[in-house]
């Protein structure tokens, strides 16, 4: 009967052993990812910052420009008419070129679909917010996942300890032999053992 | 995290270092251009004037492209709207680290992951050998049936050592 015992604690050991180990190695993989992404949200914040804040300080300058252009022609209209002469010349030049400026720097922020960039550097530059809102989600999923698979883990851990103790115990029953003793030493085993498989099932439901 | 930096700081140095500087200098241009165009249709002293002013844009500009890279090589020249090519300016930086532009950390973590499962379906193994204690204690309690339970104690541990030697094989 403990011999018999004794067998069914160790397919029990190495079920929940097995179960131990996977769930650890889940965990440890979800942290991975989570930490993983934690770094994609940076470096595509940090990435994609750099091109838009280039794109508004290039047309700010040029709206800049243009409204430069714009005073100087109000305030010429007061002036003698070679001054106004040269201020409406000057300012139309410049309003044409901040114009060109304008779509200048348009054209330096695009990133074009064939332009020679390896696919990480592109993810980075033209990262957006709903994009970024993705890595979140997923990363957040991933933590729960750990999070999952650690409680599992866990659980695991404890079925085999009392595994081990039921396997004492067994140990004990067969030491003592078939008196009082030996039989409650069993009775112990067995329902250590039946909650240990039960707390290590239970494990797979979390 | 490397593969990260690397590109970020190549970003960070195109757009916010070399990108404004090339910039000044497409402005200058843009504004001597314009000047100049305006010099030839206005007469006198008012033509003259900005005649002046389009020569010191330009020259303003060949002091600029003295310091910018992007502005004094033609490769990045974009003769459509007068600015530059950025993005190629990007691209050409990032090749000039080859080996951290080839790192690809999305290969090693599924490596990662395939030992990791490797080894979890090794230990899975073990399972049938437990069974074949299990059958080699019952045939101990019950020797009517040991035959048969100890045949099947050899098969389990044979289903163990295979399904091992599959794992290695096949994973």
């Amino acid at each position: 009967m403990t011999l018999g015992a004794g067998g069914v604690a160790a397919v029990a050991a190495a079920l929940l052993a097995a179960l131990e180990s996977d769930s650890g190695r889940r965990e440890e993989e979800a942290f991975v990812r989570s930490s993983r992404s934690s770094v994609q949200i940076f470096a595509e914040l940090a990435g994609s910052a750099p091109r838009t804040q280039f794109q508004a300080n290039g047309i700010r300058r040029a709206l800049g420009n243009e409204i430069d252009a714009t005073a100087r022609l109000l305030e010429a209209t007061e002036a003698s008419p070679e001054a106004r002469r040269v201020a409406v010349a000057l300012s139309r030049a410049e309003s044409a070129a901040a114009g060109r400026l304008g779509r200048a720097v348009e054209a330096m922020g695009r990133v074009p679909q064939d332009a020679p960039l390896d696919p990480a550097t592109r993810r980075l530059l033209t990262a957006s917010l709903s994009e970024i809102q993705e890595v979140l989600g997923y990363q957040n999923a991933q933590v729960d996942r750990a999070d999952r698979y650690g409680t599992r883990q866990e659980r695991a851990m404890f079925a085999i300890a009392l595994v081990a103790i039921a396997a004492v115990l067994l140990g004990l029953a067969d030491l003592f032999g078939g008196g009082r003793s030996g039989t409650i030493a069993l009775v112990v085993a067995a329902g250590a053992l039946v909650v240990a498989v039960g707390w290590g099932g239970s494990a797979l439901l979390v | 995290m490397k593969q990260a930096a690397g590109a970020v700081e190549d970003i960070r140095f195109v757009y916010e270092e070399e990108g404004p500087t090339a910039l000044l200098v497409a402005e200058a241009r843009l504004l001597a251009e314009e000047l100049g165009r305006a010099s030839e249709r206005t007469p006198g002293l008012a033509g003259e004037l900005l005649r002046v002013e389009a020569g010191a844009k330009a020259r303003a500009a060949e002091v600029l492209v003295a310091g910018s890279e992007i502005a004094a090589d033609p490769g990045y020249a974009d003769p459509g709207t007068g600015g530059f090519d950025l993005v190629l300016r990007l691209a050409d930086n990032r090749r000039q680290l080859p080996d951290l532009l080839a790192l690809d950390p999305d290969a090693t973590q599924e490596e990662g992951s395939r030992l990791s499962v490797e080894a979890s379906l090794l230990l899975r193994c073990i399972v049938p050998v437990a069974a074949a204690f299990l059958f080699g204690a019952l045939a101990y309690g019950f020797p009517r049936a040991g035959r048969v339970l100890v045949a099947a104690g050899f098969a389990f541990v044979a289903l163990g050592l295979t399904a091992a030697i599959l794992v290695g094989v096949v994973v």
